[in-house]
């Protein structure tokens, strides 16, 4: 490759390729440091995300990194981004994360505040499958911590 | 080529099929539940920290808290509460402090932050005012009544 376009080969957990322009993979923090170290071979490895999510994360990308888009193009997009069933967005945090993405790791974190806003504790352990994990004595020392915040 | 994604539906009906593994709320790690905690206010936070113990520990990071404090509660912690930042306290422990009211110059005024928001609220009381160039017996008198404190 002689072009000033540099491509990776970025390999997910279910051995899917993808190929993608390196000026949009260094979005990804975790990416950029393997470039700038030197550590890109032919295929860099995503062991913490599967294809499907990839597939999302690099429909995100690709539109954020479009030339001249407005704002509210953008907004748009994201708002329509985060329209998915609960348990992508939880894949999407994971791949964000791994992938050191902190500005949609953001996004997305605030739609899953949007989404359990306003709810009980009981409530959301019931619609998102939660367990209560804490000892009676515990939820007493939970409640004494935060009484300030409820008075 | 697998990047290219014309394909994808964004709607909710396609999510259930979707994955492989079907990650949970509470499978993110502590950093990015308190990361989601900090859209958040105070309260919600608190009452949240209730859930299981993943929250309550991902509930009290600084990094939540930090921002949602007045920029100048360190002043108003060694001013009032006698505290330093140094003290060890975490900045939820910091925010709880401050938003209960402390009183101060005999008693005349009060201090406290807003449990929503952090903004800082101040009370004084009629008796922590001056009246310029005329506040003197002779013309003012404090009468109290029965709604007086």
């Amino acid at each position: 490759m002689s072009s000033s376009t540099k491509f990776l080969t970025l390999k997910t957990n279910d051995k899917e390729e993808f190929v993608l322009d390196e000026a949009i993979a260094i979005r990804s923090q975790t990416i950029k440091n393997m470039v700038e170290d030197d550590c890109v071979s032919n295929v860099i490895p995503l062991p913490n995300v599967d294809s499907k999510t990839m597939i999302k994360v690099i429909e995100y990308w690709k539109k954020h990194s479009e030339e001249g888009i407005s704002k509210d193009k953008l907004m748009d997009f994201d708002k329509a981004f985060v329209k998915v069933d609960q348990s992508i967005l939880y894949a999407l945090i994971l791949a964000a994360n791994f992938l050191n993405d902190a500005e949609m790791l953001d996004m997305i974190c605030q739609e899953v505040a949007n989404r359990i806003k306003g709810k009980t504790p009981e409530e959301i352990r019931k619609e998102f499958n939660i367990e209560n994990d804490f000892t009676p004595e515990e939820e007493e020392e939970i409640r004494n911590e935060n009484v300030w915040a409820f008075e | 080529m697998g990047a290219n994604v014309s394909s994808i539906d964004t709607n909710c009906d396609d999510g259930l099929n979707y994955l492989p593994f079907k990650p949970k709320l509470d499978d993110i790690p502590e950093a990015c539940v308190a990361l989601l905690l900090s859209y958040l206010d105070p309260p919600e936070i608190c009452k949240l920290s209730r859930i299981n113990r993943l929250f309550r520990a991902a509930s009290s990071a600084d990094f939540i808290w930090e921002p949602k404090l007045p920029s100048n509660y360190n002043y108003i912690l060694q001013k009032l509460l006698a505290l330093n930042v140094d003290d060890a306290l975490c900045k939820k422990d910091i925010f709880a402090k401050l938003s209960s009211p402390r009183s101060f110059d005999g008693d005349t005024k009060q201090v406290w932050i807003d449990k929503k928001n952090g903004g800082v609220c101040l009370a004084i009381s009629s008796k922590g005012m001056s009246i310029t160039g005329i506040d003197d017996r002779r013309y003012w008198n404090h009468i109290p009544t029965d709604e007086s404190r």
